[in-house]
């Protein structure tokens, strides 16, 4: 009886070589490549800048092309608006006047949080994302060279962006509220009900455990609490606009659209006098404490 | 000298992707360029000389980000090798099966980082996150993948069927 010959199957081991070696290095400590991280971010940032100016205006360009056709609706919108805004703008400069005298009548200018970050805020240009959108972090051209530092609160002037996670020399790099490994603690402004903002991939964030006995309504605005010590109270971080209720479960939840844009973020500010508390970026003791008159900024 | 124009070239690619091309998104999605690339070179010149090329432009994204190490290397090299075995399957690869493969490996890449995702305590729906994450990003890489393939298609042309440095 014939035998078939042997072959002998050569095995393709390169490939699996090195699936094993970087997943080995997946499960190393990010922190372990902080060096050659700062490196990288040294040599291309002026690169990465050029780039992303470049994508701005790219977009700015496909952007007039664009709304070309809608400009003439748009413009009678805002128009209309404006107007709206103008009356809203006088209540509030009332508002703000009588909030001031009352302020002094309170002696809280001292701890008052706007008094307290203003001039302490230093604007990034956004130069880098994340390579891809599930993650949502951003990279900004300012580093500990300017006196960041991990924990710092990210705000533009139209609300919470998120928080500096990594530090290099000239950059550093910010958890955005949207991504999905972020948790900030938030409150209703109008009913101050508690809960915590998580970010989703590919889905608006949500505020979860609020409590199932209290009414939520769309449109309410959502603020940071400022417990947990990792961000100012107030800041404005959205609106709601859907409310998630199961009689089945122990918290309710709400859907909320964020009042920043992330899709055309440029430039953001770090609010560089707030100290986090939190433990993650060091003990609270090492750092000024915020609520000290002595240690604000302006303090004799 | 091509090997470290080859490296500068990747990583040229690789600054693209995280500083002009998230500028461009449209409902937080952006195209992936190195992916592209990588998958159009494996179905030009198979999955040896684009899982070298996966691992270069793995290690740069890498290096320009701020997750874990090894993440977007393990994601490019999937991907490439993956590609590279779908190449075998044709005896010449034509667009079509460029865009067919490049949405297996979009998913592959993007399937690959939620599962790291995961394993650091990040929270997605599965089902979400492919309607509007990975879906539209398969769309933005096949207008990518146009412009890509034809050009490596020259480079191919160009340097011959001889094995370039790093292959």
């Amino acid at each position: 009886m014939l035998q078939r010959p042997r072959t002998r199957r050569r095995i393709r081991w390169w490939p699996i070589v090195i699936v094993l070696l970087v997943a080995t290095v997946v499960l190393l400590n990010t922190r372990s490549v902080d060096a050659p991280r700062d490196v990288t971010a040294r040599i291309t940032l002026s690169l990465q800048r050029l780039l992303r100016q470049a994508g701005n205006e790219l977009r700015g360009a496909i952007g007039i092309v664009g709304d070309s056709t809608t400009l003439r609706d748009r413009n009678a919108e805002l128009e209309q608006a404006v107007a709206q805004l103008t009356v809203e703008n006088l209540r509030l400069k009332e508002i703000e006047a009588e909030n001031v005298r009352l302020r002094g009548l309170l002696q809280f200018r001292d701890v008052n949080p706007s008094f307290t970050y203003k001039g302490g805020q230093v604007v990034g240009r956004i130069v880098a994302n994340e390579p891809t959108s599930i993650i949502q972090s951003i990279l900004i051209d300012i580093g500990s060279n300017n006196g960041i530092e991990p924990g710092m609160p990210v705000v533009t002037e139209r609300g919470l962006v998120g928080r500096v996670t990594d530090v290099y020399g000239n950059a550093a790099r910010v958890l955005l509220i949207i991504d999905s490994s972020s948790n900030v603690n938030t409150m209703l402004q109008n009913t101050r009900l508690r809960g915590i903002l998580r970010g989703r991939a590919g889905q608006l964030p949500i505020m979860d455990y609020l409590p199932q006995d209290q009414s939520i309504l769309v449109g309410d605005i959502v603020v940071t609490s400022g417990e947990g010590g990792n961000f100012p109270v107030g800041i404005p971080v959205g609106q709601v606009v859907e409310v998630e209720q199961n009689d089945v479960e122990m918290f309710q939840r709400a859907v909320v659209r964020t009042t920043v844009d992330f899709d055309t973020l440029e430039t953001v500010l770090v609010v560089t006098n707030f100290v986090s508390s939190s433990e993650q970026f060091g003990p609270p003791q090492d750092r000024e404490d915020p609520q000290n008159p002595a240690d604000l900024p302006g303090a004799p | 000298m091509i090997p470290y124009l080859l490296v500068l070239a990747l990583g040229l690619a690789a600054l693209l992707q995280v500083s002009l091309l998230p500028a461009l998104q449209i409902g937080g999605v952006y195209p992936n360029l190195p992916l592209v690339i990588v998958v159009a070179w494996a179905l030009l010149r198979g999955a040896r000389s684009a899982v070298i090329w996966a691992l270069i432009a793995g290690l740069w994204l890498d290096l320009l980000s701020s997750r874990s190490f090894g993440g977007y290397t393990l994601g490019l090299v999937a991907a490439a090798y993956l590609a590279g075995l779908g190449a075998q399957t044709v005896y010449r690869p034509t667009i079509p099966f460029a865009l067919a493969m490049v949405a297996v490996a979009t998913i592959v890449q993007d399937g690959i980082q939620m599962a790291l995702l995961w394993l650091s305590g990040g929270t997605f729906s599965l089902p979400d996150a492919l309607l509007r994450l990975v879906l539209p990003e398969i769309a933005y890489n096949f207008v990518m993948m146009l412009a890509v393939f034809p050009l490596l298609s020259w480079v191919n042309r160009v340097t011959g069927q001889e094995r370039l440095p790093l292959e």
